[in-house]
């Protein structure tokens, strides 16, 4: 459900949170990204950061500069310029640029095979990962798993808990996938692992623990502390709120050799950075497809 | 150029604001966890008080100074020696080339902060020199100090003289120095998510005990209590957010939020994650964020609801205390 | 005879054993060097090493596994000998 008018709550008297809705989907994400693309046009004195998530935005503020009343202020005028998601002809964001990411993974690999089986020695009721996203999705077996979750493109719609750890939503609700997350949580996750935990799909940055359903792995990193790789230049996390993915499935020799290319230092990522995301011709795409 | 002889349990470089502008990514503010030390020992070496220093975690780190140097000592209390005299805490001291600090373990608090005129000069990563350990970032070879490490000073701007911390502008980092009322209990205000916990449960968080878990850190503050019962809202809510009381569709996390894992109390503080899956009921405000920093594992603590006024105002008195106000020239008492 | 004290430099969780179902490091009654491990306190979930300090014999320990200890707290009494 999406709010009328976003809820503003404070978080001390330095955070608000700005609710905008309280449902997990493409149509409440983009606009918690529009609402934070205005906000930092505006350039708000006072306004320090923002962090958005999967419905709704933190607000980082200067007590000393700008009040809570004054930001609440602000932001709900943005808001009515920004809220309208392009579907119903409002005035909502149309258009903005997105990265787009080919992920290469290697499904079913043994790396995360070893983690879950390692797992289970402690809960050997725990049923196999591939097996229960199969199962918990009416899905006949792995080739039909990897079939689906390669299928579509993925939105970015947040990054936390763990630097450079991104939440990533399926375009394509034909293939989204769901599935319960582990309890208790794993105490260690491969670097690189392709998880699957509730409607989302992450990329693990590193060797973290964990809790999400685990069945591939990509030899690109997604977290280079010494921005060593030409992708990096920026910042030592590679993907942004508002960036898009896709997962390409490869096999191990070439997994193998992308590994080599990441140790030598010579990796490119394969990105594209000459979209634009239309909000209007995807929601006409939704239509198209039965979606909507 | 300081030489780090015994790094303590986990020290690290950090300055504020911290680090700023890529919290979206999951990198925290980081900074020190007492701001209200740190920028009184600043303050004491003639440094901007935000200037970049060390923060030490209940074992402190022995140093070599590789040039004369004033330096001060602030946070919580420790028997500290330079070379084999032991040297007095928020005071101004000076250190001649050669001479060796060696630091003891935090007798009363947790954290503690070694400024030296002119600052620590380690690179700054992604706009800051604030230190995120876990992740690498920041400190001078990524993360807490190691053995043999050797960090750059900036040139200190001239001397202010001696000076000490009056002792009423200091914070009562110990129990019997919490004289007043208002020291006795953390300030929490309501929100973001108070909605979302039966107001039984807010009664009983403000009157109950709750007991420092060892294991707390940097990334969180873990506290055991009495169990937290919940209102309609976090029952009837859509299966996205996830099946316990506690959980919430994943939300940014403010710095000093106290969010209910299951049933587990966690204080967010200065390395914790950017965002995450769990409630986020009640706040602490800023001008309490150092008692956070100086929580001791064991200790008992206890809250009281403050509102955003109190909160202003008691920021407010705050960033006057840190200040040369709060300063007195040692040089006056000599006879 | 006389005792020396092993006191903790740190608060936190005092472990005998170096995990949950492994045998203690040391038990009662076993000759130590300095430099032997006698436990371990957790603190901000790390696992730091407690030693002897003192040769000589581990006569007591006067806290348990697992109980919660602060910074300069007695852990153990070792019988080092001679006057």
């Amino acid at each position: 459900m999406h709010h009328c008018e976003p809820h503003f709550k404070p978080g001390g008297d330095c955070f608000i949170e700005v609710e905008l809705g309280d449902e997990m989907s493409f149509n409440l994400n983009v606009r918690v990204h529009a609402l934070a693309a205005a906000v930092r046009a505006a350039k708000i004195e006072g306004i320090v950061e923002l962090v958005p998530e999967l419905a709704s935005l933190l607000v980082s503020y200067d007590p000393d500069r700008i009040s809570f009343a004054d930001t609440v202020s602000e932001i709900k005028k943005l808001s009515e310029l920004t809220s309208g998601d392009g579907n119903d002809g409002g005035q909502g964001a149309q258009e903005m640029p997105s990265r787009l990411f080919h992920v290469p993974v290697l499904y079913f690999d043994p790396w995360t095979t070893e983690c879950v089986d390692d797992y289970r020695k402690t809960y050997p009721d725990k049923l196999p990962d591939p097996e229960l996203l199969c199962e918990a999705n009416g899905l006949p077996d792995r080739a039909a798993l990897r079939r689906v979750h390669s299928g579509t493109e993925y939105w970015v719609a947040a990054l936390g808990f763990w630097p450079g750890l991104c939440s990533l939503m399926p375009l394509d609700p034909r293939a989204q996938l769901n599935a319960p997350k582990y309890n208790p949580p794993r105490g260690w996750t491969p670097k690189g692992t392709i998880g699957l935990g509730g409607g989302i799909s992450c990329i693990y940055p590193d060797r973290t623990p964990g809790g999400y359903q685990i069945f591939a792995r990509t030899p690109m990193p997604t977290w280079d502390r010494d921005q060593r790789l030409a992708a990096f230049k920026d910042s030592p996390a590679l993907v942004r709120p508002g960036d898009r993915v896709r997962f390409v499935p490869i096999e191990r020799d070439e997994y193998d050799h992308i590994e080599a290319q990441v140790a030598e230092g010579t990796y490119r990522h394969p990105m594209v950075d000459y979209q634009t995301f239309s909000i209007p011709r995807y929601h006409a795409w939704l239509r198209d497809i039965g979606e909507e | 150029m300081l030489e780090i002889l015994k790094p303590g349990l986990e020290t690290t470089v950090q300055e504020l604001p911290g680090r700023i502008g890529h919290w979206e990514q999951g990198f925290p503010p980081s900074g020190p966890a007492d701001p209200w030390s740190f920028r009184l020992a600043n303050l004491l070496v003639g440094n901007d008080r935000d200037t970049a220093a060390l923060e030490w975690q209940f074992v402190g780190p022995a140093l070599r100074f590789h040039r004369d140097c004033t330096i001060a000592l602030t946070g919580a209390d420790m028997a500290v020696k330079l070379d084999d005299t032991p040297v007095p805490l928020w005071q101004t001291l000076r250190v001649r080339t050669g001479q060796v600090l060696t630091c003891g373990a935090a007798r009363t608090g947790a954290r503690g902060y070694i400024a030296i005129a002119g600052g620590v000069q380690t690179p700054a990563v992604l706009g800051s020199r604030a230190t995120f350990h876990m992740a690498g970032i920041g400190g001078g070879s990524g993360g807490a100090l190691k053995n043999g490490e050797r960090l750059p000073l900036g040139e200190a701007a001239s001397s202010r003289g001696l000076l000490q911390v009056a002792p009423a502008a200091r914070p009562p980092i110990d129990l019997k120095d919490r004289t007043r009322h208002e020291e006795q209990a953390i300030a929490a205000m309501l929100g973001p998510n108070d909605s979302w916990l039966h107001s039984d449960a807010i009664e009983m968080f403000f009157s109950s005990e709750w007991t420092v878990q060892a294991r707390s850190n940097r990334t969180g503050l873990r506290l055991t209590g009495p169990d937290f019962t919940f209102s309609e809202r976090a029952y009837s809510k859509r299966p996205e957010h996830g099946r316990d009381p506690s959980n919430i569709l994943d939300h940014g996390y403010p710095l000093g939020g106290i969010s209910i894992a299951g049933q587990t109390a966690i204080i967010l503080i200065h390395d914790a994650p950017s965002a995450g899956g769990f409630i986020i009921p009640f706040t602490v405000p800023r001008c309490d964020l150092w008692r956070l920093g100086q929580a001791r594992p064991n200790e008992k603590l206890r809250f009281r609801q403050v509102t955003m006024n109190d909160a202003s105002a008691a920021r407010r008195r705050l960033d006057e205390l840190c200040s040369h106000q709060s300063l007195v020239d040692l040089a006056r008492w000599i006879a | 005879m006389s005792d020396a004290e092993v006191r903790s430099e740190l608060p936190g969780t005092f472990y005998r054993s170096p995990a949950p179902g492994e045998p203690p490091f040391v038990e009662e009654g076993q000759a130590v060097k300095a430099d032997t491990v006698i436990g371990i306190i957790e603190l901000m979930k790390q696992f730091n090493d407690v030693t002897a300090g003192v040769a000589g014999v581990l006569r007591a320990f006067s806290v348990t596994d697992g109980d919660a200890v602060d910074a300069d707290v007695t852990l153990a009494l070792i019988a080092t000998g001679g006057s």
